[in-house]
């Protein structure tokens, strides 16, 4: 186990590596107006040609990359070209409220599609139809639109919950809850319709296996089937699913924290993207995919765990 | 299935109860009074990138200055200028000198008294700093220190705005401490009623500022709440629900916006500070030969039906007009709103005098900031005269650029109108403009700018030479302005606020409770 636990994490190290080149090369593809979008439509040419100076943007690419590369390995990911904080400062402001979302999306994501998937390949019959449909809708319902229909009836109709803005956990557990709860749910239905139909088509698999007919047919209790058998056996496709829904949320969730106003990482990339704020660009993707590397190699450990057949592949 | 159906039923009464909350409830939220106003919240649409003043930059911006850093001179809603730092100012007969006379009670947050000395500091450093309004102080040659309260700018031209500048970015002033500081750009120290409180403000959350007990202006009228909080909200849908729900104050919301608003219940201000339209930059035929002739640029004018624009894209929210010069100001002319009315057969004609009776190519950049409808609008209604659009996609962050790079002959656009004629003058007229991106040059202009700074003190010449500006530009249709769009500002009940003119967001000097 810890030899494969290096082995990913060398593997993880490589991704980061690549993902931050080509990051760095795609946003130095169009550097020429970066020093204009700083300071303004009214800015001289001098000035403009100063900046650009004063950024680093006369070196050659690789000098860039360079130094870049050489500040990182430190820790030092520099100062944000536009808002003059710290990346990693920065970073440390957004991420909690980025994670609020991602890890509460999931984790609803997670007991709810669990439930509603086992239910669906067990009951079959019209409950199984039912939650085919309502996945459908769940999948095709855009989240920008919940979102909004969540804020007009829950946050401006009935009060219950703020309609922008986001409170720490560190601050108030309540105000957190509150902050994040519509944001959560508007992220939460797509996700479960995905992993619902997955999870379904996993216990309707797992189930028809002959091992659990012959567990069956010893007489053993049908939730002792359930639980100990036939939910260990469609573990797998639903953890990397729900694996594929973390990674997915850590960019999606941009539109949704738009809506609420949040001050996540998804509208800061997006944000430092649109602006060629190349620092702040180059330090969220290295945290991000810094992320996915641990989540995909937690279910990694947790898969080999559940299914000791995966350890070997 | 009893089950099934006693859960149906118990939906279903939520959804009715749920439902009488939304047509039935009373005013809440924006729409209620607010018993405490200790705290003024305001939602703003942009963010700084620096709190240097140096680098400071206008419009959207100012409201995160203005609390911490008083002006030289305060520019009042309706344009005017006010004392705040300086109590008199004067422009000599040749506009070379201006001469400012300061307080002398001053101190910044830091302890730090302000005077003269301290003034020119923060005007030579806004013009030497490559800040994105530096070049507002370009002309200013040297600052002359008179005595403890009296200074003198130096001007190697005249510069008619000069104290319009200093009542904007290049007025702000800073405690020399802060120039020295490492957190220059992070912590502002000025002399302004409000300190910025780091411990509550977070970058992209908001902006905590908290009253000073030791301002020396006893008598402002606007520094009326203790703590002022900034949430920028970029989306214009969350900062309307944001305002609807009660959980900010005030902000500045899209036109198309309006009716929600009222609807609402909330306080709606609109006034003019955008201008929309065609800016023509390719007068010289350059890439397009045609656009060198008048006649084809009139042609233009001529065949957008501005009317039908305006009620599609804004609901109507807005003022036509064929001229880009603020209503306020010197050069304003009643008559060019409706210089060129929507006549496609008049633009037809006028393509054939030129030649161009079988109409020509051009290209235009397009952004995903755009709207579609205006730009579909665009090209539906210069086809039907034979002029044929074809939009190139340019990303949202390389738009600006690629205008100013000379890469297009026109484009829609949206511009701010300067209070003053000279702002527009200076920023899209002359010849090293930043906005004549292909230094179109015309002598009757030249003749009149000459003219206008010959005869500063004298009003009547001045003005006149700037008319004569607008009628060159409007009737040679440099552009081709399709309306002024109306600027909304919404604010809870019980808070009234002013539009600022030639700026989007209201200074942070304009709200008043009512009474």
């Amino acid at each position: 186990m810890l030899s494969f636990i290096v082995r990913r994490l060398i593997g993880g190290v490589i991704l980061l590596f690549v993902a931050s080149s080509l990051t760095f090369l795609l946003m130095n593809a169009n550097s020429s107006g970066i020093a204009i979008r700083i300071l303004g439509d009214q800015a001289t040419q001098e000035q403009i040609v100063a900046k650009q100076a004063e950024l680093g943007l006369d070196q050659p690419l690789i000098v860039r990359f360079g130094h870049w590369l050489a500040g990182a390995v430190r820790g030092d990911f520099g100062t944000s070209w536009f808002t003059s904080e710290g990346v990693l400062h920065l970073v440390s402001l957004r991420l909690p409220v980025t994670l609020s979302l991602v890890v509460g999306t999931v984790i609803v994501t997670a007991i709810i599609a669990v439930a509603l998937g086992a239910l669906a390949a067990t009951r079959r019959g019209w409950v199984d139809r039912l939650v085919q449909v309502l996945s459908v809708i769940g999948a095709a319902a855009p989240n920008f639109w919940i979102g909004l229909m969540l804020v007009i009836f829950f946050a401006l109709t009935l009060h219950w919950f703020p309609a922008t803005g986001f409170v720490p956990l560190t601050e108030s557990f309540s105000g957190w809850t509150a902050s994040v709860t519509l944001p959560i749910v508007a992220l939460a239905l797509g996700a479960i319709a995905s992993v619902t139909a997955q999870v379904r088509s996993a216990f309707i698999e797992v189930e028809g296996r002959d091992y659990v007919r012959t567990l069956r047919s010893r007489g053993l209790g049908e939730r002792n089937v359930l639980l100990g058998h036939v939910l260990r056996g469609a573990a797998t496709p639903a953890l990397t699913v729900l694996a594929l829904q973390f990674v997915g949320l850590l960019g999606g969730a941009v539109v949704v924290e738009r809506v609420f106003a949040l001050p996540g990482l998804g509208q800061t990339i997006t944000d430092a993207t649109t602006n060629g704020d190349v620092p702040l660009v180059m330090g969220v993707v290295v945290v991000a995919v810094a992320m996915v590397v641990v989540v995909n190699l937690v279910i990694d450990i947790i898969t080999g765990w559940i299914n000791p057949k995966a350890r070997l592949s | 299935m009893r089950r099934t159906t006693r859960t149906l039923a118990t939906l279903a009464t939520l959804g009715v109860v749920a439902t009488g909350g939304l047509t039935g409830c009373a005013s809440t939220g924006g729409a209620a009074p607010k018993d405490d106003w200790s705290e003024l919240t305001v939602a703003a649409a942009a963010e700084p990138t620096s709190f240097d003043p140096a680098q400071a930059a206008q419009a959207n911006y100012a409201q995160y200055f203005q609390p911490v850093f008083d002006t030289l001179v305060r520019r009042m809603p309706d344009g005017s200028l006010a004392p705040m730092l300086a109590t008199d100012w004067a422009l000599s007969e040749d506009g070379l000198t201006a001469t400012l006379d300061l307080r002398n009670d001053v101190t910044f947050s830091d302890g730090t008294a302000f005077d003269a000395e301290v003034a020119k500091e923060n005007l030579i450093r806004f013009r030497d700093s490559g800040g994105p309004f530096a070049a507002n102080l370009a002309g200013v040659a040297d600052v002359v220190v008179v005595d403890d309260d009296t200074i003198e700018l130096e001007m190697s031209t005249p510069d008619p705005d000069i104290f319009e500048y200093l009542g904007n970015s290049a007025g702000y002033m800073a405690s020399p401490a802060q120039f020295d500081s490492d957190t220059v750009a992070t912590a502002p120290i000025g002399s302004g009623a409000y300190v910025l409180d780091r411990t509550q403000t977070a970058s992209g959350a908001q902006y905590t500022y908290v009253k000073r007990d030791d301002y020396w202006d006893d008598s402002a009228e606007w520094d009326w709440f203790d703590t002022l909080v900034i949430k920028p909200i970029p989306d214009p849908s969350a900062r309307m629900n944001a305002m609807k729900s009660g959980e900010v104050d005030t902000g500045i919301i899209e036109p198309k916006q309006i009716p929600e608003a009222e609807k609402s219940g909330l306080n709606v201000t609109t006034f003019q500070v955008n201008w929309y339209g065609l800016s023509i930059f390719d007068r010289d035929g350059a890439m397009v030969p045609a656009l060198a002739d008048p006649r084809v640029r009139q042609a233009i004018n001529y065949a957008i039906d501005d009317e039908a624009i305006l009620a599609a894209v804004e609901l109507g929210y807005g003022e036509r007009t064929d001229q880009t010069f603020n209503t306020q100001s010197e050069a304003y002319n009643a008559d060019y709103d409706d210089r060129y009315p929507f006549d496609p057969d008049q633009a037809r004609e006028l393509l054939k005098e030129a030649g161009y009776e079988d109409g020509f190519d051009v290209t235009m950049p397009s952004s995903s900031s755009m709207d579609p409808a205006m730009l579909a609008a665009i090209a539906q209604d210069l086809g039907h005269v034979g002029i044929r659009v074809k939009y190139q996609e340019v990303s949202p962050a390389d738009f600006i650029p690629s205008l100013r790079g000379g890469k297009f002959a026109m484009t829609w656009m949206s511009f701010a109108q300067p209070p003053t004629a000279w702002g527009t003058v200076h920023q899209f007229l002359q010849p090293g403009s930043a906005w004549n991106v292909l230094k179109t040059q015309d002598d009757r202009i030249d003749d009149a700018v000459e003219t206008a700074l010959s005869n500063l003190t004298d009003p009547e010449v001045y003005d006149a030479a700037m008319q004569e500006i607008n009628d060159v530009v409007v009737e040679d249709a440099w552009n081709a302005p399709f309306y002024r769009v109306q600027q909304g500002v919404v604010s809870r009940v019980g808070l009234t606020v002013v539009g600022q003119a030639g700026q989007a967001a209201p200074s942070i000097y304009n709200y008043t409770l009512d009474d």
